[in-house]
């Protein structure tokens, strides 16, 4: 009878224990799925136009340097992320470094989200293991001749070495901006060798038909807080016209979907 | 019932033929042009139903003038983009003539959410309305950008 008690008890507190962690993998999930959309991941790893299934990448992305292809961010085992640990995954996000040690072009904005913090990092990875596994395999970029690997590693010691670190200065609208949204990899001009000039932080990049959002005359600067949440909100223009192609994705997948005192926090932000 | 439908589908028929026809008759410019100015002037509307909402001006007498307008121009926004008319100075995408059939399910998307706008905009809520026309525009030019308009240069 003492055993049975015991084994009921043992039984008990197993169910109550598991209920608590199920419960903080939730909570994980859905904060993890609040930081995907501000972190718009969606828009690149999904190939929308060839109706691609969601996060398997595949999406073309086309640059002066050639045709990127996003991967597959889904919890396949064989062709996604699946085997991926948690340092794996932090160190893809923060150093552009995949698991097997390659490393990322830049096209992925590591150097955005390498201020983006280990918790909200984690979260991400638990919301994305919740969604269903596609097996779908990368496809190679195609890329300028000369560009490789090598390359790739000379590039990154020089951006270290000559490029200013994208802006980051721990206020909630600077993390939602700089890291999360990423907004400098389109909105802040390139030099040459496709290195971000922070000097002229998100005076447009022409190249990218993406246009001057500094708090200059020819940015935002004349933009009143009500035009600007209209933007976030509902892609309107203050001139009765609608942002478009790429920044379309950006207001349907990410920036519409912010919190209210998120939406305050970039307004506030990008006003200074 | 049958003569009746057979009808109805031959002058639609015409219709879609005499358009095609026209539109290898004209310069693509001048039909780039025209669509522009139409888009442009679907934009003013919709700038002018905004202020009057807002209560920036006042003209609540004109708010239903802009909206017959602009549910006339939304009921023919698809007409504007013939084949042959992808070229040059246009920010109309490729996707418009590669994906017909999406094109047109997100100009149908747009004459719904004007419908829906329209419907709250006849209950005389001007919160609510100011409201559904925010959702509108997303709804309809915005979605509508998304996938088949480019950034301006």
């Amino acid at each position: 009878m003492f055993f049975r008690i015991v084994l009921m008890l043992y039984a008990l507190i197993s169910m109550a224990a598991s209920a608590d962690e199920s419960e903080v993998d939730r909570a994980a999930i859905e904060q993890g799925r609040y930081l995907f959309d501000a972190a718009n991941c969606y828009a690149c790893h999904t190939d929308v136009d060839n109706d691609g299934a969601p996060l398997a990448g595949g999406r073309a992305l086309e640059s002066d340097f050639g045709i990127f292809f996003s991967p597959n961010i889904t919890p396949d085992k064989d062709t996604g992320i699946g085997n991926w640990s948690d340092e794996d995954f932090i160190r893809a996000l923060i150093l552009g470094i995949a698991p097997d040690g390659h490393h990322y072009y830049p096209s992925f904005p590591y150097l955005s989200y390498q201020n983006m913090n280990r918790e909200d990092i984690l979260a991400i990875k638990a919301y994305l293991f919740s969604q269903p596994a596609v097996s779908q395999k990368n496809k190679p970029h195609q890329l300028a001749w000369y560009l490789s690997g090598f390359t790739l590693r000379i590039w990154k010691l020089l951006n270290d070495l000559a490029a200013m670190p994208v802006t980051y200065d721990g206020s909630r609208g600077s993390y939602l901006v700089d890291v999360l949204g990423h907004c400098n990899e389109c909105h802040t001009p390139r030099n040459m060798l496709g290195m971000l000039k922070m000097q002229n932080r998100l005076e447009g990049n022409k190249a990218l038909s993406a246009p001057d959002i500094s708090t200059s005359k020819n940015g935002i600067g004349g933009w009143d807080k009500q035009e600007l949440a209209d933007l976030f909100r509902y892609g309107e223009l203050p001139d009765g016209d609608y942002v478009a192609d790429h920044m379309g994705e950006v207001v349907d997948n990410s920036t519409s979907k912010w919190a209210d005192y998120d939406l305050q926090a970039v307004i506030e932000y990008l006003q200074r | 019932m049958k003569n009746i439908i057979s009808l109805f589908i031959g002058l639609s028929l015409t219709t879609a033929v005499n358009l095609h026809a026209q539109a290898e008759e004209y310069e693509p410019e001048d039909l780039i042009e025209y669509r522009q100015e139409v888009m442009g002037a679907i934009k003013g509307h919709n700038k002018a139903v905004k202020a009057i909402l807002e209560g920036k001006v006042p003209y609540d007498g004109h708010l239903d003038m802009h909206m017959a307008s602009l549910e006339a121009l939304l009921g023919r926004a698809g007409e504007l983009f013939p084949e042959g008319s992808d070229f040059g100075e246009t920010n109309a995408k490729d996707a418009v003539w590669d994906n017909p059939d999406k094109f047109k399910q997100s100009v149908e998307k747009a004459q719904n959410a004007f419908a829906s706008f329209q419907s709250v905009l006849a209950k005389g809520d001007n919160s609510a309305s100011l409201d559904a026309y925010k959702k509108f525009g997303k709804a309809s030019c915005g979605d509508c950008h998304k996938s088949f308009k480019k950034k301006d240069d």
